[in-house]
């Protein structure tokens, strides 16, 4: 009988060991972003690049549709994107930080607005999408590890300061790079659930970028594929209002 | 990209079942007397060249498609249709298929199950096809290129094909064809033979539309073939016109896994007591066009009132609806709601205050008349139902043909299309389109005799509202 008391009680004791062991072995979610951010290059490295260029695909496969496409970043908050959709014509979108517009050939340029707006100005948010600051965030978490696509993975839920935007995202324990996300899109026609997936990351000045990100949204799927990165050097006329958009800016 | 698509493919067909309806349920087979010699293949055959190769791995091609379907359909229900069943039943056919065209024949047939429009396989050598024409046919066999025209559009009126507009230029104009004629026979072959082999369906609109592409198809071939087409004038004599197939006007179009297809715009102005009604006319909703709208509506903007005949307008990309809606409305509207699975999404319309110049402007806010009829399909239905319901146009014509669901055409793995919806789409009141179409303001049937006397009734009574409207304004 004492035996067993002895044993339950060192039982006990290793739950008691166990239990704090197991938290230290989670990494808060600012870890997990921490090592992420040493996974593609590091701080140094991310904080050299002031512009990029990106050329990448966008195929459309529900639809047979590749677009290509361009799109330029600058830090701290501007961003341009022009597709052209074969068939279609030129789509452009984009922010200089203030405004940001949405014009195609089929529907005519318009000005974002509300949720649209703020989303489209925290994508343009260049350093803190790659560097993930602990201030941009009401909230982050570590939910655990799990399996995403076959890979071990934190999954993290983020909920932004500026739109309220949540989204869970998932980064490999193996290589501290991110691998998917999920997040609710806003857009003009509602709300829309994307999940993401990222590989195929290869260096481009330093820096790791994900040149394959698959987007599942509803019932479509589109693939971007980055075929070029050039870092620095993207004129300050690539984030020009675009002619069609002006006449909409009240003066 | 916002866009969806939702056409009604005129190049769709299913090969193993040609005179099927389209994308409907075949209707109770009879014993049909065989077609004339002269008639050749079976009308809709241009798919036949590919249907005689061997398929190879039918089962992967079956399975993903009957995947697809069972992923994207909005109701989880398949339309009362046990899915599963489906494919326990067709999938031993499937595997036992050996050609492509065996193949086809079987997902036409599952697709047929759901009973629903906008779900169809499009051959791939249509899909894939450039649209820019490949020459004649060889002696006595038919072509299949059809990228020419006699240069008419045709209707299905009292059981028979009747010419219903003829382009001003085109080789039937120039021939001296006349609107109201019908076309008794084609290269010999009785169009009457052809449409007796028209499956029984007790919605006219969809015998109206298989009944015009019969028609269509026996009329269309090669550029610079000759077509030898007898018909039956005013006076009820026959009259044997060979007419020498021009190039359609217009500009070829080609998005995605769509088959080519040709698009045209054209504009122009009728004064009427004193007042000037613009006219649009285009044929199809393809975003090659929408800077030709544009360029319309910059011209048209000192217009009494503004016309859209998009009758015959067979549809195409859904998210063009809501730009051509923009030029007409001074806020932000919803024209329709698309259901999908798991979202739900608003077809909205900004008012467009840009030009083509980059200026400033309004959007158009006089008089808006849309003339449809039974060949008004899918984004068609879906601009000219939001316009009616929002109170914006007055609609004129007869009912559209209640084919309106968003769909995609995706590849299989045997590389042919399959064209399925992903999404019920809803009206600005919540009413469904499908199956109802839009019922216009004012019905005005098509006549014959209209026809014969030069007459163009929906179109006139648009024009008398439209100058009225104006003149009240």
């Amino acid at each position: 009988m004492q035996a067993l008391r002895a044993f339950a009680v060192a039982s006990a004791a290793m739950l008691l060991l166990t239990a704090p062991l197991s938290a230290q072995a989670a990494p808060s979610a600012a870890d997990v972003l921490a090592t992420y951010v040493t996974a593609i290059g590091g701080k140094d490295a991310i904080m050299k690049i002031t512009s990029l260029k990106q050329t990448s695909t966008m195929q459309v496969p529900a639809v047979g549709l590749t677009a290509d496409v361009e799109s330029y970043q600058a830090a701290p908050n501007k961003m341009a994107i022009k597709s052209t959709i074969p068939g279609v014509g030129e789509m452009l979108q984009g922010t200089n930080g203030e405004i940001a517009w949405d014009a195609n050939p089929m529907q005519g340029p318009r000005l974002l607005s509300d949720k649209e707006l703020a989303q489209t100005l925290e994508g343009a948010d260049f350093y803190g999408n790659m560097l993930y600051p602990v201030d941009r965030f009401s909230k982050m978490a570590n939910l655990g590890v799990v399996d995403f696509n076959g890979e071990k993975s934190y999954k993290l839920t983020l909920i932004r300061k500026d739109s309220g935007r949540e989204t869970t995202q998932y980064f490999s324990v193996a290589t501290g790079l991110i691998v998917g996300a999920e997040t609710v899109q806003e857009s003009q026609m509602g709300a829309l659930q994307v999940s993401s997936t990222l590989s195929d990351y290869k260096d481009f000045g330093g820096v790791k970028f994900p040149t394959k990100t698959e987007v599942t949204m509803g019932a479509n799927k589109l693939i971007m594929t980055i075929t070029n990165v050039v870092i620095n050097g993207v004129p300050a006329t690539a984030f020009d209002i675009p002619e069609a958009v002006k006449p909409l800016i009240k003066k | 990209m916002a866009a969806l698509l939702l056409p009604a493919c005129r190049g769709t067909v299913e090969p193993a079942t040609p005179d099927r309806l389209p994308n409907r349920s075949p209707g109770p087979s009879t014993a049909l007397p065989p077609l004339p010699a002269a008639c050749g293949p079976t009308a809709g055959a241009v798919s036949t060249s590919l249907a005689s190769l061997p398929v190879t791995d039918p089962l992967v091609t079956f399975d993903s498609a009957w995947s697809i379907i069972g992923r994207t359909h909005w109701d989880t229900t398949y339309h009362g249709v046990n899915w599963n069943a489906v494919r326990a039943e067709l999938r031993p056919t499937a595997a036992a298929a050996t050609t492509t065209g065996e193949l086809r024949a079987v997902l036409s047939d599952m697709l047929a199950r759901l009973n629903q429009s906008h779900f169809s396989i499009i051959p791939r050598e249509i899909a894939d096809a450039t649209g820019s024409g490949t020459g004649s046919g060889s002696a006595g066999a038919p072509s299949a290129d059809r990228s020419g025209s006699i240069g008419a559009e045709v209707r299905y009126l009292d059981s028979t094909i009747v010419i219903a507009q003829i382009d001003r230029d085109g080789p039937a104009a120039r021939a001296g064809v006349q609107t109201g004629w019908r076309v008794h026979s084609v290269n010999g072959c009785p169009l009457s033979a052809r449409l007796a082999r028209m499956p029984k369906e007790p919605d006219a609109r969809r015998v109206a539309l298989t009944a015009y592409s019969i028609a269509t198809r026996s009329l269309a071939g090669a550029v610079g073939d000759t077509a030898t087409v007898v018909f039956t004038d005013a006076r009820g004599a026959d009259r044997t016109v060979r007419l020498v197939r021009a190039p359609e006007p217009g500009v070829v179009a080609k998005f995605g896994n769509l088959p080519a297809m040709n698009a045209q715009l054209s504009f122009t102005r009728v004064k009427s007591a004193g007042k000037t009604v613009g006219i649009i006319r285009f044929n199809i909703w393809m975003p090659i066009l929408s800077p030709q709208f544009d360029a319309a509506i910059d011209s048209l903007r000192d217009a009494d009132a503004i016309l859209l005949d998009i009758r015959g307008n067979f549809g195409g990309v859904g998210g063009m609806s809501m730009g051509i809606a923009g030029h007409f409305l001074d806020s932000t509207r919803t024209i329709g709601t698309m259901v999908q699975r798991g979202a739900t999404l608003k077809f909205v319309a900004n008012p467009r205050r840009v030009d083509t110049r980059s200026r400033g402007v309004s959007p158009y806010a006089g008089p808006l008349a849309i003339v449809v009829d039974e060949l008004s399909i899918s984004t068609t239905e879906i601009f000219a139902g939001g316009m009616q319901a929002l109170g914006r146009a007055q609609v004129f014509g007869v009912q559209t043909s209640g084919q309106a669901l968003p769909s995609v055409p995706e590849r299989l793995p045997n590389g042919d299309i399959l064209y399925h919806a992903i999404a019920d789409f809803l009206n600005p009141r919540g009413k469904p389109l499908e199956g109802a179409g839009v019922m216009p303001d004012r019905v005005v049937p098509l006549t014959r005799q209209a026809l014969l006397a030069g007459r163009d009734p929906a179109l006139d009574a648009a024009i008398a509202w439209a100058v009225a409207s104006a003149t009240a304004k």
